[in-house]
Protein backbone atom coordinates (compact mmCIF):
# COMPACT_ATOMS: atom_id res chain seq x y z
CA UNK A 1 0.00 0.00 0.00
CA UNK A 2 1.44 2.90 -0.87
CA UNK A 3 0.90 6.14 1.59
CA UNK A 4 -1.81 9.13 0.04
CA UNK A 5 -1.41 12.71 0.31
CA UNK A 6 -3.70 12.67 3.82
CA UNK A 7 -1.30 10.58 5.14
CA UNK A 8 1.53 12.31 4.39
CA UNK A 9 -0.08 15.54 5.32
CA UNK A 10 -0.95 12.92 9.32
CA UNK A 11 2.78 12.31 9.60
CA UNK A 12 4.78 15.71 8.76
CA UNK A 13 1.40 16.85 11.45
CA UNK A 14 2.43 14.50 13.63
CA UNK A 15 6.54 15.57 13.49
CA UNK A 16 5.56 18.57 14.44
CA UNK A 17 2.90 17.95 17.38
CA UNK A 18 4.76 14.92 18.58
CA UNK A 19 8.59 15.65 18.06
CA UNK A 20 9.31 18.68 17.42
CA UNK A 21 6.84 20.86 19.68
CA UNK A 22 7.97 18.18 22.80
CA UNK A 23 12.37 18.66 22.10
CA UNK A 24 11.28 22.46 22.00
CA UNK A 25 8.84 22.37 24.97
CA UNK A 26 12.47 20.12 26.27
CA UNK A 27 15.07 22.43 25.23
CA UNK A 28 13.08 25.65 26.78
CA UNK A 29 12.92 23.55 30.11
CA UNK A 30 16.54 22.76 29.81
CA UNK A 31 17.84 25.78 29.33
CA UNK A 32 16.14 27.88 32.38
CA UNK A 33 17.42 25.08 34.43
CA UNK A 34 21.06 25.96 32.89
CA UNK A 35 20.17 29.71 33.99
CA UNK A 36 18.81 29.02 37.32
CA UNK A 37 21.69 26.86 38.05
CA UNK A 38 24.01 29.18 40.06
CA UNK A 39 20.72 30.47 42.32
CA UNK A 40 20.03 26.89 43.52
CA UNK A 41 22.31 24.52 46.35
CA UNK A 42 24.33 22.40 44.55
CA UNK A 43 22.30 19.40 45.67
CA UNK A 44 18.59 20.14 45.55
CA UNK A 45 15.31 18.07 45.64
CA UNK A 46 13.82 15.66 43.18
CA UNK A 47 11.44 13.54 44.97
CA UNK A 48 8.68 14.77 47.27
CA UNK A 49 6.90 12.28 49.74
CA UNK A 50 3.14 12.02 50.24
CA UNK A 51 2.92 14.50 53.06
CA UNK A 52 4.46 17.02 50.85
CA UNK A 53 7.92 17.85 52.19
CA UNK A 54 11.09 17.00 50.10
CA UNK A 55 12.60 13.19 50.91
CA UNK A 56 14.76 12.58 47.69
CA UNK A 57 17.91 14.52 46.78
CA UNK A 58 20.27 14.74 44.06
CA UNK A 59 23.31 17.38 42.51
CA UNK A 60 21.80 20.07 40.72
CA UNK A 61 23.26 19.34 37.25
CA UNK A 62 21.66 16.11 36.81
CA UNK A 63 18.77 17.81 36.91
CA UNK A 64 18.74 19.57 33.35
CA UNK A 65 20.18 16.41 32.30
CA UNK A 66 17.59 14.01 33.36
CA UNK A 67 15.07 16.60 31.91
CA UNK A 68 17.09 16.46 27.96
CA UNK A 69 17.55 12.89 27.99
CA UNK A 70 13.63 12.23 29.24
CA UNK A 71 12.15 14.55 27.03
CA UNK A 72 14.11 13.36 23.73
CA UNK A 73 13.66 9.70 24.84
CA UNK A 74 9.90 9.98 25.00
CA UNK A 75 9.45 12.26 21.63
CA UNK A 76 12.10 9.03 20.27
CA UNK A 77 9.81 6.73 21.68
CA UNK A 78 6.58 7.56 20.70
CA UNK A 79 8.03 8.55 17.30
CA UNK A 80 9.23 5.16 16.50
CA UNK A 81 5.91 3.82 17.78
CA UNK A 82 4.22 5.81 15.23
CA UNK A 83 6.15 6.85 12.56
CA UNK A 84 7.91 3.10 11.45
CA UNK A 85 4.80 1.27 11.65
CA UNK A 86 2.87 3.87 9.47
CA UNK A 87 5.54 3.64 6.87
CA UNK A 88 3.32 1.71 4.62
CA UNK A 89 0.75 4.36 4.38
CA UNK A 90 -1.51 3.17 7.09
CA UNK A 91 -3.13 5.84 9.67
CA UNK A 92 -5.44 5.75 12.43
CA UNK A 93 -6.80 7.59 15.32
CA UNK A 94 -4.60 5.57 17.85
CA UNK A 95 -1.74 7.65 15.56
CA UNK A 96 -3.32 10.91 15.88
CA UNK A 97 -4.07 10.20 19.95
CA UNK A 98 0.34 9.31 20.38
CA UNK A 99 1.45 12.47 18.96
CA UNK A 100 -1.21 13.98 21.52
CA UNK A 101 -0.11 12.48 24.28
CA UNK A 102 3.68 12.80 23.17
CA UNK A 103 3.08 16.43 23.63
CA UNK A 104 0.70 16.47 26.92
CA UNK A 105 3.44 13.79 28.92
CA UNK A 106 6.32 16.15 27.79
CA UNK A 107 4.26 19.32 29.01
CA UNK A 108 3.67 17.76 32.24
CA UNK A 109 7.36 16.30 33.05
CA UNK A 110 8.54 20.05 31.51
CA UNK A 111 6.48 21.80 34.03
CA UNK A 112 6.73 19.80 36.75
CA UNK A 113 10.83 19.52 36.60
CA UNK A 114 10.99 23.26 35.85
CA UNK A 115 8.48 24.63 38.40
CA UNK A 116 10.06 22.47 41.04
CA UNK A 117 13.84 23.16 40.01
CA UNK A 118 13.07 26.75 39.72
CA UNK A 119 11.57 27.07 42.97
CA UNK A 120 14.36 26.21 44.82
CA UNK A 121 15.91 29.26 43.84
CA UNK A 122 17.89 31.04 46.67
CA UNK A 123 17.59 28.40 49.30
CA UNK A 124 20.69 27.50 51.53
CA UNK A 125 19.29 23.92 52.00
CA UNK A 126 17.00 21.61 49.66
CA UNK A 127 15.11 20.28 52.41
CA UNK A 128 13.16 23.31 53.18
CA UNK A 129 11.80 23.17 49.66
CA UNK A 130 8.48 23.56 49.38
CA UNK A 131 5.81 21.43 48.41
CA UNK A 132 5.15 19.82 44.80
CA UNK A 133 1.90 19.91 45.02
CA UNK A 134 1.33 23.47 43.13
CA UNK A 135 3.93 22.30 40.22
CA UNK A 136 2.53 19.06 39.76
CA UNK A 137 -1.30 20.29 39.65
CA UNK A 138 -0.55 23.20 37.47
CA UNK A 139 1.89 20.55 35.10
CA UNK A 140 -0.59 18.02 34.94
CA UNK A 141 -3.25 21.01 33.69
CA UNK A 142 -0.81 22.69 31.24
CA UNK A 143 -0.28 18.61 29.97
CA UNK A 144 -3.95 18.07 29.54
CA UNK A 145 -4.44 21.50 27.52
CA UNK A 146 -1.61 20.42 25.59
CA UNK A 147 -2.81 17.03 24.72
CA UNK A 148 -5.95 18.63 23.94
CA UNK A 149 -4.40 21.12 21.63
CA UNK A 150 -1.81 18.50 20.17
CA UNK A 151 -5.20 16.37 19.29
CA UNK A 152 -7.12 18.99 17.32
CA UNK A 153 -3.53 20.35 15.92
CA UNK A 154 -3.61 17.11 13.89
CA UNK A 155 -5.77 15.77 10.93
CA UNK A 156 -8.54 13.43 11.46
CA UNK A 157 -7.06 10.17 9.27
CA UNK A 158 -8.34 7.13 8.72
CA UNK A 159 -6.77 4.87 6.29
CA UNK A 160 -8.08 1.72 7.26
CA UNK A 161 -10.43 -0.50 9.98
CA UNK A 162 -12.42 2.70 11.78
CA UNK A 163 -14.91 2.23 8.85
CA UNK A 164 -15.88 -1.26 8.39
CA UNK A 165 -15.79 -0.37 4.88
CA UNK A 166 -12.98 -2.86 4.73
CA UNK A 167 -14.84 -5.76 5.15
CA UNK A 168 -15.02 -8.47 2.14
CA UNK A 169 -18.06 -10.61 2.40
CA UNK A 170 -18.02 -13.83 1.96
CA UNK A 171 -20.23 -16.51 0.30
CA UNK A 172 -21.64 -18.87 2.80
CA UNK A 173 -20.63 -22.28 2.61
CA UNK A 174 -23.25 -24.60 1.16
CA UNK A 175 -24.51 -27.27 3.67
CA UNK A 176 -26.95 -30.11 2.88
CA UNK A 177 -30.06 -29.56 5.72
CA UNK A 178 -28.59 -32.11 8.50
CA UNK A 179 -25.16 -31.54 8.06
CA UNK A 180 -23.21 -31.03 10.97
CA UNK A 181 -19.76 -28.88 10.88
CA UNK A 182 -17.05 -27.33 12.95
CA UNK A 183 -14.20 -25.31 12.16
CA UNK A 184 -11.04 -24.57 14.72
CA UNK A 185 -8.19 -22.76 14.55
CA UNK A 186 -5.58 -22.49 16.87
CA UNK A 187 -4.28 -18.46 16.28
CA UNK A 188 -1.13 -17.15 18.00
CA UNK A 189 0.54 -13.56 19.20
CA UNK A 190 3.39 -12.80 16.91
CA UNK A 191 6.55 -13.28 18.28
CA UNK A 192 7.69 -9.54 18.02
CA UNK A 193 4.80 -8.39 20.22
CA UNK A 194 5.23 -11.52 22.84
CA UNK A 195 8.74 -10.49 23.11
CA UNK A 196 8.13 -6.69 23.92
CA UNK A 197 5.34 -8.06 26.33
CA UNK A 198 8.27 -10.14 28.06
CA UNK A 199 10.77 -7.49 28.07
CA UNK A 200 8.32 -5.00 29.67
CA UNK A 201 7.44 -7.62 32.63
CA UNK A 202 11.03 -8.13 32.93
CA UNK A 203 12.22 -4.71 33.01
CA UNK A 204 8.97 -4.22 35.48
CA UNK A 205 10.75 -7.55 37.69
CA UNK A 206 13.99 -5.94 37.46
CA UNK A 207 12.53 -2.86 38.65
CA UNK A 208 11.04 -4.16 41.86
CA UNK A 209 14.17 -6.00 42.77
CA UNK A 210 15.87 -2.58 42.57
CA UNK A 211 13.63 -1.36 44.81
CA UNK A 212 13.14 -3.95 47.40
CA UNK A 213 16.92 -3.84 47.24
CA UNK A 214 17.24 -0.29 48.09
CA UNK A 215 14.38 -0.85 50.59
CA UNK A 216 11.72 0.93 48.91
CA UNK A 217 8.42 0.03 50.68
CA UNK A 218 6.63 -0.08 47.30
CA UNK A 219 8.25 -2.80 46.07
CA UNK A 220 5.54 -5.54 47.15
CA UNK A 221 3.41 -3.48 44.69
CA UNK A 222 5.54 -3.79 42.15
CA UNK A 223 5.96 -7.11 42.35
CA UNK A 224 1.96 -7.80 42.07
CA UNK A 225 1.71 -5.45 39.23
CA UNK A 226 4.26 -7.62 37.78
CA UNK A 227 3.16 -11.07 38.52
CA UNK A 228 -0.41 -9.82 37.50
CA UNK A 229 0.44 -8.55 33.97
CA UNK A 230 2.52 -11.48 33.84
CA UNK A 231 -0.56 -13.61 34.50
CA UNK A 232 -2.16 -11.36 31.81
CA UNK A 233 -0.21 -11.57 28.69
CA UNK A 234 0.55 -15.32 29.14
CA UNK A 235 -3.59 -15.78 29.54
CA UNK A 236 -3.56 -13.66 25.75
CA UNK A 237 -0.61 -15.29 24.25
CA UNK A 238 -2.38 -18.17 22.29
CA UNK A 239 -6.18 -18.59 21.54
CA UNK A 240 -8.33 -21.16 20.16
CA UNK A 241 -11.09 -19.91 17.50
CA UNK A 242 -14.13 -22.26 17.20
CA UNK A 243 -17.22 -21.78 15.15
CA UNK A 244 -19.81 -24.54 15.62
CA UNK A 245 -23.71 -25.18 15.82
CA UNK A 246 -23.05 -23.08 19.34
CA UNK A 247 -21.89 -19.55 17.14
CA UNK A 248 -18.44 -18.21 17.81
CA UNK A 249 -16.06 -19.52 20.31
CA UNK A 250 -12.66 -17.65 21.07
CA UNK A 251 -10.78 -19.51 23.84
CA UNK A 252 -7.50 -18.23 25.72
CA UNK A 253 -5.40 -21.86 25.47
CA UNK A 254 -5.04 -21.79 29.72
CA UNK A 255 -9.20 -21.82 29.45
CA UNK A 256 -9.52 -17.74 30.28
CA UNK A 257 -10.51 -15.55 29.65
CA UNK A 258 -13.34 -16.87 26.72
CA UNK A 259 -15.75 -15.37 24.27
CA UNK A 260 -18.78 -16.35 23.11
CA UNK A 261 -21.06 -15.12 20.48
CA UNK A 262 -24.33 -17.42 19.91
CA UNK A 263 -25.35 -17.83 16.23
CA UNK A 264 -28.70 -15.90 16.60
CA UNK A 265 -26.35 -12.80 18.19
CA UNK A 266 -24.71 -12.42 14.20
CA UNK A 267 -25.79 -10.15 11.73
CA UNK A 268 -23.06 -10.65 9.40
CA UNK A 269 -19.46 -12.58 9.45
CA UNK A 270 -16.49 -11.32 6.70
CA UNK A 271 -12.82 -11.08 6.38
CA UNK A 272 -10.99 -8.24 7.72
CA UNK A 273 -7.23 -7.11 7.66
CA UNK A 274 -6.01 -5.99 11.40
CA UNK A 275 -3.02 -3.08 11.59
CA UNK A 276 -2.77 -3.95 15.35
CA UNK A 277 -0.84 -0.55 16.39
CA UNK A 278 -2.90 1.49 13.55
CA UNK A 279 -6.54 0.22 14.51
CA UNK A 280 -5.95 -1.18 18.52
CA UNK A 281 -2.76 0.89 19.67
CA UNK A 282 -1.10 -2.88 20.09
CA UNK A 283 -1.75 -6.32 20.80
CA UNK A 284 -3.74 -8.47 22.84
CA UNK A 285 -7.52 -8.01 24.12
CA UNK A 286 -8.38 -4.89 23.30
CA UNK A 287 -10.99 -2.05 22.42
CA UNK A 288 -10.15 -0.12 19.36
CA UNK A 289 -10.16 3.55 18.93
CA UNK A 290 -13.75 2.89 16.79
CA UNK A 291 -15.16 0.87 18.97
CA UNK A 292 -14.22 -2.43 17.57
CA UNK A 293 -13.50 -5.28 20.26
CA UNK A 294 -11.11 -7.23 19.09
CA UNK A 295 -8.49 -10.31 19.91
CA UNK A 296 -5.53 -9.12 18.37
CA UNK A 297 -2.20 -11.38 18.03
CA UNK A 298 -0.72 -10.53 14.91
CA UNK A 299 -1.18 -8.23 11.40
CA UNK A 300 -3.13 -9.61 8.60
CA UNK A 301 -6.12 -11.69 8.34
CA UNK A 302 -8.89 -11.32 10.72
CA UNK A 303 -12.55 -12.89 11.54
CA UNK A 304 -14.65 -10.20 11.77
CA UNK A 305 -18.31 -10.52 13.49
CA UNK A 306 -20.91 -8.09 13.86
CA UNK A 307 -23.63 -8.67 16.19
CA UNK A 308 -27.19 -7.22 15.67
CA UNK A 309 -26.76 -4.84 18.36
CA UNK A 310 -24.37 -3.44 16.06
CA UNK A 311 -21.25 -4.40 18.68
CA UNK A 312 -17.78 -5.72 16.59
CA UNK A 313 -15.89 -8.39 17.46
CA UNK A 314 -12.61 -9.13 15.21
CA UNK A 315 -9.85 -11.80 16.21
CA UNK A 316 -6.80 -12.12 14.24
CA UNK A 317 -6.93 -15.65 12.07
CA UNK A 318 -5.44 -17.64 9.73
CA UNK A 319 -8.20 -19.27 7.33
CA UNK A 320 -10.40 -16.47 8.68
CA UNK A 321 -12.43 -16.45 4.99
CA UNK A 322 -13.19 -20.28 5.86
CA UNK A 323 -14.71 -19.46 9.64
CA UNK A 324 -16.59 -16.61 7.79
CA UNK A 325 -18.02 -18.42 5.54
CA UNK A 326 -18.94 -20.97 7.87
CA UNK A 327 -20.94 -18.74 10.18
CA UNK A 328 -22.94 -17.48 7.24
CA UNK A 329 -24.13 -20.38 6.37
CA UNK A 330 -24.83 -21.86 9.62
CA UNK A 331 -26.73 -18.13 10.71
CA UNK A 332 -28.74 -18.47 7.25
CA UNK A 333 -30.04 -22.35 8.25
CA UNK A 334 -30.74 -20.68 11.92
CA UNK A 335 -33.01 -18.08 10.70
CA UNK A 336 -34.65 -20.09 7.36
CA UNK A 337 -34.11 -23.81 8.36
CA UNK A 338 -36.29 -24.99 5.66
CA UNK A 339 -33.78 -23.61 3.23
CA UNK A 340 -30.67 -25.25 4.58
CA UNK B 1 -9.55 -26.83 9.90
CA UNK B 2 -12.84 -27.76 8.39
CA UNK B 3 -14.70 -30.75 9.82
CA UNK B 4 -18.03 -31.69 8.36
CA UNK B 5 -20.00 -34.81 9.12
CA UNK B 6 -23.44 -35.40 7.37
CA UNK B 7 -25.52 -38.01 9.34
CA UNK B 8 -28.11 -38.85 6.35
CA UNK B 9 -24.70 -40.26 3.93
CA UNK B 10 -24.26 -43.63 3.93
CA UNK B 11 -20.12 -42.93 4.60
CA UNK B 12 -19.79 -43.44 8.12
CA UNK B 13 -19.32 -40.84 10.22
CA UNK B 14 -15.80 -41.77 11.82
CA UNK B 15 -14.81 -41.94 7.85
CA UNK B 16 -16.31 -38.41 7.26
CA UNK B 17 -14.22 -37.04 10.15
CA UNK B 18 -11.12 -38.77 8.55
CA UNK B 19 -11.69 -37.32 4.61
CA UNK B 20 -12.56 -33.66 6.21
CA UNK B 21 -8.78 -33.50 8.27
CA UNK B 22 -7.28 -35.24 4.80
CA UNK B 23 -9.41 -32.77 2.39
CA UNK B 24 -7.90 -29.64 4.74
CA UNK B 25 -4.35 -31.54 4.83
CA UNK B 26 -4.63 -31.67 1.06
CA UNK B 27 -5.60 -27.93 0.90
CA UNK B 28 -2.70 -26.74 2.49
CA UNK B 29 -5.06 -25.95 5.51
CA UNK B 30 -2.54 -28.31 7.90
CA UNK B 31 1.62 -27.91 8.37
CA UNK B 32 3.27 -30.40 9.91
CA UNK B 33 3.31 -29.53 13.62
CA UNK B 34 -0.21 -28.52 13.86
CA UNK B 35 -2.42 -29.95 16.59
CA UNK B 36 -5.76 -31.35 15.44
CA UNK B 37 -8.70 -30.39 17.87
CA UNK B 38 -9.00 -32.45 20.57
CA UNK B 39 -11.27 -35.38 19.79
CA UNK B 40 -13.61 -34.25 22.82
CA UNK B 41 -14.05 -30.81 21.02
CA UNK B 42 -14.81 -32.01 18.02
CA UNK B 43 -16.95 -34.84 19.18
CA UNK B 44 -19.53 -32.34 21.34
CA UNK B 45 -19.55 -29.83 18.64
CA UNK B 46 -20.72 -32.53 15.64
CA UNK B 47 -22.97 -34.19 18.87
CA UNK B 48 -20.96 -37.22 17.89
CA UNK B 49 -19.83 -39.95 19.68
CA UNK B 50 -16.38 -39.18 21.37
CA UNK B 51 -15.25 -43.01 19.94
CA UNK B 52 -16.33 -41.59 16.67
CA UNK B 53 -13.96 -38.84 16.77
CA UNK B 54 -10.82 -40.82 18.46
CA UNK B 55 -11.52 -43.71 15.62
CA UNK B 56 -10.91 -41.17 12.64
CA UNK B 57 -8.03 -39.80 14.50
CA UNK B 58 -6.68 -43.61 14.72
CA UNK B 59 -7.25 -44.05 11.29
CA UNK B 60 -5.09 -41.37 10.32
CA UNK B 61 -2.89 -42.29 12.63
CA UNK B 62 -2.22 -45.51 10.93
CA UNK B 63 -2.06 -43.29 7.52
CA UNK B 64 0.56 -41.82 9.17
CA UNK B 65 -0.62 -38.69 8.51
CA UNK B 66 -0.74 -37.47 12.33
CA UNK B 67 0.92 -38.42 15.50
CA UNK B 68 -1.18 -39.51 18.87
CA UNK B 69 0.63 -38.20 21.82
CA UNK B 70 -0.15 -38.38 25.33
CA UNK B 71 -1.01 -35.09 26.44
CA UNK B 72 -0.51 -33.45 23.30
CA UNK B 73 -3.01 -35.04 21.38
CA UNK B 74 -3.19 -35.61 17.65
CA UNK B 75 0.02 -33.86 15.99
CA UNK B 76 0.42 -33.53 12.15
CA UNK B 77 3.35 -34.91 10.49
CA UNK B 78 5.44 -34.64 7.33
CA UNK B 79 3.56 -36.63 5.88
CA UNK B 80 0.85 -33.93 5.30
CA UNK B 81 3.03 -32.66 2.23
CA UNK B 82 2.85 -34.77 -0.48
CA UNK B 83 -1.01 -34.21 -0.05
CA UNK B 84 -0.59 -30.74 -0.20
CA UNK B 85 1.88 -30.94 -3.43
CA UNK B 86 -1.52 -32.87 -5.23
CA UNK B 87 -3.99 -30.42 -4.00
CA UNK B 88 -4.05 -28.48 -7.52
CA UNK B 89 -3.70 -31.91 -9.63
CA UNK B 90 -6.81 -33.25 -8.09
CA UNK B 91 -9.14 -30.53 -8.45
CA UNK B 92 -8.05 -30.16 -12.16
CA UNK B 93 -8.62 -34.08 -12.05
CA UNK B 94 -12.00 -33.37 -9.96
CA UNK B 95 -13.51 -30.64 -12.21
CA UNK B 96 -12.28 -32.90 -15.28
CA UNK B 97 -14.48 -35.60 -14.34
CA UNK B 98 -17.43 -33.90 -13.14
CA UNK B 99 -17.57 -32.53 -16.50
CA UNK B 100 -17.31 -35.70 -18.28
CA UNK B 101 -20.21 -36.76 -16.20
CA UNK B 102 -18.39 -39.31 -14.37
CA UNK B 103 -19.33 -40.11 -10.64
CA UNK B 104 -16.82 -39.88 -7.18
CA UNK B 105 -17.54 -43.48 -7.08
CA UNK B 106 -15.96 -43.85 -10.57
CA UNK B 107 -13.29 -41.48 -10.05
CA UNK B 108 -12.07 -43.11 -7.15
CA UNK B 109 -12.05 -46.68 -8.48
CA UNK B 110 -10.51 -45.46 -11.62
CA UNK B 111 -7.55 -43.96 -9.55
CA UNK B 112 -7.45 -47.07 -7.09
CA UNK B 113 -7.11 -49.56 -10.72
CA UNK B 114 -4.67 -47.02 -11.93
CA UNK B 115 -2.25 -46.76 -9.28
CA UNK B 116 -2.47 -50.54 -8.20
Amino acid sequence: MTATPDVHTARRRYLVVGVIAPIVITAIAVVLMLVWLPEVPATVATHWSGDGGPDGFAPAWTVPLFTAVLGAGLAAIFAAMVLVPSRDGEWGPTHRLLGAVALGATTLLAVALTWSFGMQRGLDDAHDAPGVLLPLAVGVAAGLLASVAGWFAQPNVVTSGGSGATIQAVEALTLTPGERVVWVRTTTMSAAAMLAITAAIVALAVGTIALAVTGSPAWWAMLATALVLLVLACATFVFRVRVDRAGLTVRSAIGVPRFHIPLGDIADAGVTTVRPTAEFGGWGVRVGLDGRFGIVLHSGEALQVARHDGRVFVVTVDDAATAAALLEALTARRVAPSAG
Amino acid sequence: MLIRVDPASDVPIFAQVAASVRADAAAGRLRPGDRLPSAREVASSLEVNLHTVLRAYQELRDEGLVDMRRGRGAVVTDAVEPLAQLHDDVIALAQRARALGLSPDTLASLVKETFR
